[in-house]
């Protein structure tokens, strides 16, 4: 019975101490949640005292000591539980921090090596060894610590990524190459990261980073593809890409979506033109409605690159395929119409749309009959543009219609248009445009001025020498007030956007005439910028202050007060 | 006479009309403008130009101290009338009956006006070719059109200070009087600019015969310091405002790292540090860690040391009684009350750090820390503003300079104009 009561007793003594112990716990846990790490590792320390394998313990006494900065101090509670527990594998790390923050390089490696002791054939002590090194910003023994790690496991690919990442941190982006491409060979997942961290290389390495990689296996040639097209040469890149696919079939048509996904990222029609190559091979290798997209997306690309033969071959192949989706056979022809309009084959876009115009939604064939007018505009073939929007009464056919009637000189003709389109048509500068447009013609008396016309149409064509002859022209028959002003304003931006300041001062003076308030503000501004434009600070600041003070109500005044403070210094030019 | 025996004019001397023999009637115009400075006022910042310029050619104008946020009365005359136009700063016509009945509100309530008769002769310490964007009171001056000088540590240790005696106000640049580089050196070693500020600085400290950079450089910062002591007013952002006081306080301890002086840092030195010679603050603990772009735990904000760095809030300009204590109001003029924050090398300053006496100016509810601090030294004043650039919170090296015609009406620029408008005010005895 008495045996039976002392064990009694002991129990409830080691229960006690245990409770104790979840107490002290709970209320370091309380002291670090409310921010008071002093507080928090007193009482960490303290569940270590009573229990010095309590790993919970000693990761919170870390997360308190990091903000305080006494880490050192976490070096010997970790080598207390280690010497209790040495499989306990967390706390080897732990330890090696703590270690580190003390400054004992020595002692954070001999934790490494008993680590590895506990786990052979494992790269974690080296590579926790090595980041605790990083974490002091000691290149060198991080370096050392993950060599050792490759030399005791006698693998030469071993930590090839922590090695990767560390010599291109110091700059030596020939090593990373190399030991990404090791790396590549034992982990192709790392493809990703290795392309992400290497495309960063200052362009002075590109080269020898793409050589290093070509003595690599052809996942690190692949690799090589990848850079390539981001830093510029896609055509060979893709040579590159193409002339070391894997055989399997799935594999090459993962590598080549990688390589696309890369290609995605560059601009330039070079680049589109390797797209598309890219899209049709993946297309030739794929079936269905996934093949047919793939088509969709190369003449996309072809397109943007200029190369619109391969644009039509792919779209004529995408429409003659019966069994593409509807959405996509609406997309070749948008597309179709797009590239031989681009090429200027207007009469053979006008066909191809009126012969496909049921693939399409009604926005679509919309938008691209007004492609279609533009087209013609473009051409000059007034009637033929005016013609294919007979049928079309949306806002925005009523836009392309007005400047139709603008570039005849029927202007009342086209102010109606114009206005009818309102701001909703197109685009915002589109819509800017027509609003410029109106206020062009707006003070011209004449409800026709073909002379007008024809020089807006010059215009348009960019034929801008001939523009400015013939808007002088009308502008010599007309009062400042009553457009004179207005045309010379514009022949004077021509000129200053064409580079001829010289002709271009005397025309903008010439459209800063007072009697035309509406026109002399805007005037005054653009030879304020041009004035700026030929290094006249003096004669600019005063052109801008007489615009400033003899119109204070224009719109014009915000613009010139900026101009003034960048012509005196007081706010950045950029 | 000595500035601070100086106080701004007693209340209610110009209830009498007209109390500025500048502001006369001009033919054919009321004889007076307001340049409003609450919401109705187009440009703020360019408002202290106007003003500033007039003040430059010998006019005179008010400063009416908490009427409409902080208006200014100038004269109708033909020169400042197109200068307001063409800064686009909104002015409203004032004739004698008007003028009449704003003084009475003036005299009725916690408001002053308080006569600005003379332009202070402005300098901005900076290396010569620090960029001019990457100061927020540079860009400020130049947005406004405040005519400014630069200067240098020649300027600065010319014989007997004779260099800033030239000058009334100055402005330091985000200097960093410890001669630590701002603690750069390592996080952005063979950076060219980098490169580029040490060996300048190197050069400096040869050239006048001290042993290195941090010697230099403390030996300016106590010329600056005998600058206001003689009656200078100082105005400091940023790293200056901190590293200025460890500086002065530092006389005789090695508190910079082993990169600038080739000596480490002298482990104790918070404990031997005398704060007696400094400005604005005691009792600071010294970063330790070079690689750390901190200096002490002055600054409450700690945006270079990422565990500790605190989140950005906004802070609240105090409330001062505008006839008892008008520079501190003067400071303060502004048309918001509270002011989002911004973070510099050294953004705020823990109140458990400043020194009793100091005016805290502004601080943020509830934080231990201030933003905006003012005080006395000797015969002068300074004023320590925390953060770099108002307009650009999270500013970092190389980041695009703020354009400040997007941010004509800035609360936090315009406070940084009003110290350099508060010189110019007309000095009185002070009665207390």
């Amino acid at each position: 019975m008495r045996r039976g009561l002392g064990i009694l007793l002991v129990c409830l003594g080691a229960a006690a101490q245990l409770a104790a112990q979840s107490e002290e716990m709970t209320r370091a846990y309380e002291r670090e949640r409310r921010g008071d790490f002093r507080a928090a590792a007193d009482a960490y320390l303290e569940v270590l005292r009573q229990q010095p394998d309590n790993l919970s313990a000693l990761l919170g006494l870390e997360r308190a000591l990091t903000p305080l900065r006494r880490e050192a101090e976490l070096a010997r509670p970790a080598e207390a539980l280690l010497a209790q527990t040495p499989g306990n594998l967390a706390a080897y790390s732990v330890a090696m921090r703590g270690w580190a923050a003390a400054n004992r390089p020595d002692s954070v490696a001999a934790v490494a090596r008993r680590w590895a002791a506990v786990e052979p054939g494992s790269e974690s002590p080296y590579r926790e060894w090595g980041n605790t090194m990083l974490g002091q910003r000691d290149g060198g023994g991080a370096r050392r610590a993950y060599l050792a790690g490759r030399e005791r496991l006698g693998d030469s690919t071993a930590l090839a990524g922590e090695l990767a990442l560390l010599s291109a941190a110091q700059n030596d982006w020939e090593g990373a190459a190399r030991e990404w491409g090791l790396a590549l060979d034992r982990y192709p997942g790392y493809r990703l990261t290795a392309r992400n961290a290497l495309v960063r290389a200052p362009a002075a390495d590109h080269d020898r980073v793409l050589r290093q990689l070509g003595r690599g296996s052809p996942a690190a040639r692949r690799l090589g593809a990848e850079l390539g097209v981001q830093w510029g040469s896609p055509t060979q890149a893709y040579a590159l890409l193409t002339a070391n696919l894997p055989t399997a079939s799935d594999q090459a048509l993962e590598a080549l979506r990688q390589f696309l996904e890369a290609a995605r990222t560059v601009e330039g029609p070079e680049a589109a033109r390797v797209r598309g190559q890219t899209l049709e091979e993946i297309a030739s290798r794929t079936s269905g409605a996934g093949a047919s997209r793939m088509r969709l997306e190369s003449a996309r690309a072809y397109a943007d690159g200029g190369d619109a033969v391969s644009a039509r071959r792919m779209l004529t192949a995408l429409a003659a395929d019966g069994t593409a989706p509807p959405d996509m056979a609406a997309g070749a022809t948008a597309t179709l119409v797009s590239v031989l309009l681009r090429e200027g084959q207007v009469a053979e876009a006008e066909r191809r749309l009126t012969d496909l115009r049921a693939n399409l939604d009604v926005d679509a064939a919309g938008r691209l009959t007004r492609q279609v007018a533009e087209g013609w505009i473009s051409q000059g073939n007034l009637d033929r543009a005016e013609g294919v929007l007979a049928s079309d009464s949306t806002v925005e056919a009523l836009a392309v219609l007005g400047v139709v009637r603008l570039y005849r000189g029927d202007l009342a003709g086209a102010a109606s248009a114009l206005r009818s389109a309102g701001p909703f048509a197109g685009s915002r500068e589109e819509a800017t445009s027509r609003t410029a447009l109106l206020a062009l013609i707006q003070p011209v008396e004449a409800d026709t001025l073909p002379a007008l016309g024809d020089a807006l149409f010059a215009l348009a064509r960019g034929d801008s020498s001939a523009a400015v002859t013939k808007l002088l022209a009308v502008a010599e028959g007309l009062p400042a007030k009553g457009g004179g002003s207005e045309l010379r304003l514009l022949a004077g931006r021509v000129e200053a956007a064409r580079g001829r300041f010289a002709a271009a001062e005397p025309l903008l003076l010439a459209a800063s005439d007072s009697t035309a308030p509406a026109t002399a503000p805007a005037a005054e501004l653009e030879l304020g910028r041009l004035l700026l434009a030929l290094g006249r600070q003096t004669e600019a600041v005063a052109r801008l202050e007489h615009l400033i003070l003899a119109y204070p109500g224009s719109a014009a005044v915000p613009q010139a007060r900026r101009l003034l403070d960048t012509a005196r210094g007081a706010i950045p030019e950029s | 006479m000595r500035r601070r025996d100086f106080l701004w004019r007693a209340g209610g001397v110009l209830a009498a009309l007209p109390a500025i023999p500048g502001l006369r009637t001009f033919e054919g115009r009321a004889p007076w403008l307001l340049v409003p400075m609450d919401d109705q006022q187009a440009d703020h910042l360019k408002a202290y130009g106007v003003v500033f310029r007039l003040l430059e050619r010998g006019g005179r104008a008010e400063w009416f101290l908490n009427y409409r946020n902080g208006s200014f009365l100038v004269p109708t005359d033909a020169i400042t009338t197109r200068d307001a136009a063409l800064a686009g700063v909104t002015t409203e016509s004032l004739d004698e009956v008007a003028l009449l009945a704003i003084r009475a509100d003036i005299q009725a309530g916690n408001m002053e006006a308080v006569p600005l008769e003379k332009a202070p002769r402005v300098a901005v310490y900076a290396p010569p070719n620090a960029a001019p964007w990457d100061d927020a009171v540079t860009m400020a001056l130049q947005y406004a059109g405040i005519r400014f000088a630069k200067i240098w540590d020649p300027e600065v240790l010319a014989t007997g200070g004779t260099g800033l005696a030239t000058y009334d106000w100055l402005h330091l640049h985000h200097e960093d009087f410890t001669g630590q580089y701002s603690k750069f050196y390592l996080t952005y070693a063979g950076a060219p600019w980098l490169t580029e500020m040490v060996e300048r600085n190197t050069a400096m400290a040869r050239a006048y015969g001290f042993a290195n950079v941090p010697a230099e450089k403390r030996a300016v910062a106590e010329a600056i310091a005998a600058y206001v002591e003689q009656g200078g007013f100082l105005f400091a952002m940023c790293a200056a405002t901190e590293t200025l006081d460890l500086a002065l306080a530092s006389a005789g301890v090695d508190i910079a790292a082993a990169y600038a002086d080739q000596t480490p840092m002298d482990p104790a030195a918070s404990a031997k540090m005398d704060w007696s010679r400094s400005l604005a603050f005691q009792d600071a603990r010294l970063e330790l860690s070079p690689t750390v772009s901190q200096f002490s735990d002055i600054d409450g904000h700690e945006v270079n040391a990422l565990s500790r760095r605190q989140e950005l809030g906004s802070f609240r300009l105090f409330n001062f009684s505008a006839k008892i204590d008008p520079v501190a109001t003067m400071l303060v003029q502004n048309h918001r009350e509270t002011i989002p924050d911004f973070y510099g090398l050294t953004t705020s300053f823990r109140k458990s750090r400043i020194k009793p006496g100091v005016t805290v100016l502004a601080d943020e509810p509830g934080a231990p820390w201030a933003k905006y601090l003012h005080g006395e030294h000797g015969q002068g004043t300074w004023t320590f503003y925390g953060g770099h650039d108002p307009e650009d919170p999270q500013h970092q090296i190389g980041d695009a300079p703020t354009d400040l015609s997007l941010h004509p009406h800035s609360p936090g620029y315009r406070l940084i104009l009003n110290n350099v408008l508060f010189p110019a005010a007309k000095k009185k005895e002070l009665k207390t």
